[in-house]
């Protein structure tokens, strides 16, 4: 029993999952103090905004994750969630500075991709070919990428093509919207990759102890470099999903998603000494920040009080996922104590 | 060719081996040969040159020049992953494992057991990399430990053990210990000695690094003295002593 009890919660993203408990019923009663009444936040309706709102955030949340497992930073995120859908529409429209000719939405979603994934080839190159923290380089990379959305744009969001697959967004199956499913599918691809793969298992060890890692013969730069593409992948298909759903690409999108999804992160009990997260903790973390969203308007509270509130639970966090692992390893030295007196 | 011939080539033959770093000429002309199932004892002072001769030899740097022959063949250890396919396993003085990862993990790390492959993608068989990893541990006599501890939750001496139930299980040839009972209590350095008479005992050839001639003395059948970069003993132990050693490496 002890020892089940250890191994639950010396799990990662337990104690994202605990807050998210209490965050619940904590605006399940937070109208009823404010209004008096009994406006409730479990409920059916709620759950659709959140789920809504769910895989923009969480596709960025996994690609950081995977990224901070392998011990690297990536803050260029938000800039290519702008980037990528807005060199989907130019490259679909006829006409315009990219491409005089309009290609279908099938040609352009890989190719924007495509471009991300350069782009995230590129941080990783010059982070581990020039050894600079990955801090900087992708600093320096939300600068230029935004950059780079607003000069390709002139500042204007292209005019959306007639061909966009807007209705994606709408799309429903199984009662689920596309996005949601397309997230789903993206999320057990990650959770197989990191448990279930040898490459998983190159990440976390990259990630736990570069030097010993590098000793046994794993190629840690290529597991980092290929780790970096993910990111700037997820960062790009988070970007068209936000685009196809406002059917519009403006290249302000995304701005400040960089640390909105690191805090869900960290959040999520993923370690910014690395080699430590979690799929399943990245999507709670997400779902933290989102239920703070929905939480507040439901409870009518002035929703500038957003950033504060989740500025706060970032530290509790932290503060929490620490104390629950010594706790949780507190509970396997007194297993051991009594395993040696038997 | 024969297992005689065997006996009489050395697994490691290393001629004029040298290596200058930022200006430091960190080793100097050295030769060195290393016999099937010898416990060679690496001693010397801190910048001896022993971690240089080790990182050559564990493929990490490559020497400026000088020639290293394994079981007489010329090789060029140009990485960790040549040395380890030649079967020269080395456990840094930090044990090479990653603290955060459970002991069949850290075992099979780059060699990951797995059921299929597509590419260089495989799919881990995390019950047979349990099962092989108990395996692995029972070489060691640690059969009892579960091999989902993590590692960072072990003491040192046991992490020495898994480093070398590792390297036993993978039938390395040759393996060098860097330092591995530094900063060891009393009964973990003697739980590590006894796994090196082990290795011993399975025909495993050691080169054990240490700055206390104590730790080295009892268990080596040859001594190798360095200091300033160049080779200035090499004797079997039986030609000299612990006194003798002592005073050579206070010299």
């Amino acid at each position: 029993m002890r020892k089940l009890l250890q191994s639950v919660f010396s799990r990662p993203e337990m104690g994202a999952l605990l807050m998210l408990i209490a965050l619940t019923l904590f605006f399940e009663i937070l109208p009823r103090v404010t209004e008096g009444q009994a406006w409730t936040f479990i409920n059916e309706n709620n759950l659709k905004n959140l789920l809504s709102v769910l895989p923009e955030l969480g596709l960025i949340t996994i690609g950081v994750t995977l990224l901070l497992i392998v011990k690297e930073f990536d803050l260029s995120v938000g800039s290519l969630s702008a980037l990528t859908p807005v060199l989907m529409f130019e490259m679909m429209n006829e006409g315009s500075r990219l491409l005089n000719f309009g290609v279908g939405p099938w040609v352009a979603i890989p190719l924007a991709l495509a471009v991300a994934a350069g782009i995230g080839y590129l941080n990783g190159w010059i982070t581990l070919k020039f050894r600079i923290h990955s801090f900087v380089t992708t600093l320096g990379m939300l600068f230029v990428v935004r950059s780079l959305a607003v000069v390709v744009t002139d500042g204007f969001p292209p005019s959306t093509p007639a061909l966009a697959p807007i209705l994606l967004s709408q799309t429903t199956v199984l009662g689920l919207s596309l996005p949601l499913w397309i997230f789903g599918f993206v999320a057990l691809l990650a959770a197989i990759l990191l448990g279930k793969t040898n490459f998983g298992n190159w990440m976390y060890a990259t990630g736990g102890d570069e030097g010993s890692t590098h000793c046994v013969g794993v190629k840690t730069d290529r597991v980092k470099l290929i780790t970096f593409m993910m990111c700037s992948v997820l960062a790009g298909l988070s970007g068209i999903l936000v685009a196809l759903r406002m059917a519009t690409a403006t290249p302000s999108s995304g701005d400040g998603a960089e640390l909105e999804a690191l805090a869900a992160t960290v959040i999520g009990g993923a370690s910014l000494q690395g080699g430590i997260g979690t799929i399943v903790g990245a999507i709670v973390g997400t779902a933290i920040i989102r239920s703070i969203d929905v939480g507040l308007i439901v409870a009518r509270v002035d929703s500038n009080w957003f950033k504060f509130a989740v500025g706060a639970l970032l530290i509790v966090a932290v503060i929490f996922n620490t104390q629950i692992r010594q706790w949780a390893r507190k509970i396997k030295i007194e297993v051991k104590a009594t395993e040696e007196v038997k | 060719m024969s297992a005689e011939n065997l006996q009489r080539i050395p697994v490691i033959s290393c001629r004029g081996l040298d290596k200058w770093y930022a200006g430091v000429h960190a080793l100097k002309l050295v030769d060195l040969d290393i016999h099937q199932g010898e416990i060679i004892g690496l001693v010397g002072d801190n910048g001896a040159g022993k971690s240089t001769l080790i990182n050559i030899l564990s493929g990490a740097h490559p020497p400026d020049a000088g020639e290293i022959k394994v079981e007489g063949h010329v090789v060029k250890i140009d990485s960790t992953r040549k040395a380890i396919d030649l079967g020269i396993e080395t456990i840094y003085q930090h044990t090479a494992m990653v603290q955060t990862l459970s002991i069949a993990r850290n075992i099979f790390l780059g060699r990951e057991i797995v059921s299929f492959h597509v590419g260089g993608l495989g799919w881990i068989n995390h019950s047979k990399m349990r099962s092989e990893a108990t395996r692995a541990l029972a070489l060691v006599g640690q059969e009892a430990r579960s091999p989902d501890a993590i590692i960072g939750e072990l003491s040192g001496g046991q992490r020495q053990g898994v480093a070398i139930a590792r390297a036993m299980y993978f039938k390395s040839k040759v393996m060098i210990l860097d330092e591995p009972t530094n900063h060891l209590a009393v009964k973990e350095i003697n739980r590590v000695l006894d796994f090196v008479r082990q290795l011993k005992e399975q025909g495993v050839t050691v080169i054990f690094i240490s700055h206390n001639i104590y730790h080295v003395y009892p268990i080596c059948d040859r001594i190798v003295m360095m200091a300033r970069g160049a080779k200035v003993l090499d004797t079997p132990k039986s030609g000299t002593s612990i006194d003798d050693i002592h005073a050579k490496l206070g010299a």
